[in-house]
C-alpha cells in the first residue's frame, strides 16, 4: 500500500472547518506548489482526505477519512480515495513516500 | 478565492524557498511572521515583509523577477527612507523586501549581522523561515510604530515590551543599545527633541509629524551619511515617482503623460505646504 507525503516545495495552510466558520466538514487546505503556483484548494471531503493521506499516523487510511468524515470505514471507497490522491500526485502536490 | 492571510503566508513561503535556493539569507518580520507574545494587534498585514541580508539583496531581486514577481515599487521611490522594494505576484500577492530597518541606526550590515545572530524560526505556509528573536521582533514593530502612526507614550503596547515589570525589556534594551535604535524608542515615547543632534533627527521628526513633502526631501537629503548620497537624493527629488504614476494609471507612463506629472507637481506640493501651514496655524 502507497504512503504519502506533501513534497517539501509544497507550501500548505490548513484551515479546518472550526477555522472556516461556514460549517462545511472538513475546512478547506490551501496547497502553494512553489516557486510559481498556482494554488490548489481542497474543501471538504477533499481536505479530509489530503489531511488524511499526509497524517504520518500509521492509521489505515480509509480510517482516518471515515473519522475526519463522521462516518463508518464500511461507507469510504478505498479505492475512490486512492484514485483522487494519484490525482493530487499528477497535479505534484503529493508524493509518495513509499513506493506504492 | 484565496483568503488574504493564506496568501500572506504562501508569499513568506515563496520567498524564503528561493532564498533557500540562492543561498540567501533572509529574517521574515512584522505581520504573521510575529510571535503573539510580542504582537501589538490582530491583524496580520496584507503583504509579506522581509528583510534581507544587505549584500545578498541583488540576488534576491534577481531570483523574484525570474520567478514572476513584478516590481510594484523600487527602494528610491517606495519611502522617504528608501528601505523597502515592493513585489508582486499573480499568486502570492506582495511582498516588501527590506534592504535596512529604519530606525535601526547601526549599519545595515551589522544591524541584519546582530538580528541574525539570535534568530529564531517559525513556521510560516509550512516552511521554515527564520524570525529574529523576540526582543528583535519587538523592536521592529516599536520602529514600525514610529514611522507609521509617531509618538504613542500611553501605548499599553510599549508597557509590554518596555515596561520594568515586562520579561522582554531587558533584552529589548540590550538591543536597542547594539543596534543605536534609542532614536526610534524615544519617538514613539514621544521624546524625539532629547537626538536634536542625530543626523536622522528631521526625517523622523517629519515623519512622526506628517510633514509636506518638501520638509520630507530635505529631512532625507540630510539624513543622507554620504555627499554622494545627498547630491543623488537631491538631483532626483524633484523627478515623477514612476513606480506611483504607473499604479495611478494602470499602465506603463506615456513620456507626455511623466511630463504631465512633472508640470503638475510644483503646483501640488505649494498646494499641500499650503494646506499643512494652515493646518498648523489653527492646531496652533
Amino acid at each position: 500500500m502507497t504512503t504519502w507525503r506533501r513534497p517539501s516545495h509544497v507550501a500548505v495552510v490548513d484551515q479546518p472547518a472550526a477555522v472556516t466558520g461556514d460549517g462545511s466538514p472538513g475546512g478547506v487546505v490551501y496547497l502553494g506548489p512553489l516557486p510559481d503556483g498556482p494554488v490548489v484548494v481542497l474543501q471538504g471531503v477533499a481536505a479530509v482526505i489530503y489531511r488524511a493521506a499526509v497524517s504520518d499516523t500509521g492509521t489505515d487510511l480509509v480510517e482516518l477519512v471515515a473519522a475526519g468524515l463522521g462516518v463508518e470505514p464500511a461507507e469510504v471507497d478505498g479505492e475512490e480515495v486512492e484514485q483522487f490522491l494519484t490525482e493530487l500526485r499528477a497535479q505534484g502536490v503529493l508524493e509518495a513516500s513509499q513506493p506504492g | 478565492m484565496v483568503p488574504a492571510r493564506v496568501r500572506v503566508a504562501f508569499a513568506h513561503a515563496a520567498v524564503q524557498h528561493l532564498a533557500d535556493r540562492e543561498g540567501v539569507d533572509v529574517l521574515h518580520i512584522k505581520g504573521i511572521a510575529t510571535d503573539d507574545a510580542v504582537r501589538r494587534s490582530e491583524a496580520g498585514g496584507t503583504d509579506a515583509d522581509v528583510l534581507v541580508r544587505p549584500v545578498h539583496v541583488g540576488a534576491l531581486l534577481a531570483a523574484l523577477e525570474r520567478h514572476g514577481w513584478h516590481r510594484e515599487n523600487s527602494f528610491e521611490t517606495g519611502s522617504p527612507f528608501g528601505h523597502a522594494a515592493t513585489y508582486r505576484h499573480d499568486h502570492w500577492g506582495y511582498a516588501d523586501v527590506h534592504r535596512f530597518f529604519p530606525g535601526l541606526h547601526a549599519d545595515p550590515d551589522a544591524a541584519f549581522a546582530v538580528l541574525w545572530e539570535d534568530r529564531l524560526e517559525k513556521q510560516l505556509g509550512g516552511v521554515t523561515c527564520p524570525v529574529p528573536s523576540l526582543a528583535g521582533q519587538a523592536l521592529i514593530q516599536i520602529a514600525n510604530l514610529a514611522r507609521n502612526t509617531g509618538a504613542l507614550p500611553g501605548d499599553p503596547y510599549l508597557d509590554r515590551v518596555l515596561g520594568d515589570g515586562s520579561p522582554l525589556a531587558a533584552d529589548v534594551r540590550t538591543l536597542v543599545d547594539r543596534l543605536d535604535a534609542q532614536i526610534v524608542v524615544d519617538a514613539v515615547l514621544g521624546r524625539l527633541d532629547r537626538h536634536r543632534d542625530h543626523p536622522d533627527y528631521r526625517l523622523w521628526r517629519v515623519t512622526t509629524q506628517r510633514g509636506t513633502r518638501t520638509e520630507e526631501w530635505l529631512a532625507r537629503i540630510r539624513a543622507a551619511r554620504t555627499l554622494r548620497e545627498k547630491l543623488r537624493l537631491a538631483v532626483r527629488a524633484p523627478l515623477v515617482n514612476t513606480d506611483h504614476l504607473r499604479h495611478t494609471l494602470g499602465h506603463e507612463p506615456t513620456r507626455w503623460e511623466i511630463t504631465k506629472e512633472f508640470l503638475d507637481r510644483p503646483r501640488r506640493g505649494l498646494l499641500e505646504e499650503w494646506h499643512t501651514r494652515v493646518r498648523r496655524r489653527r492646531r496652533g
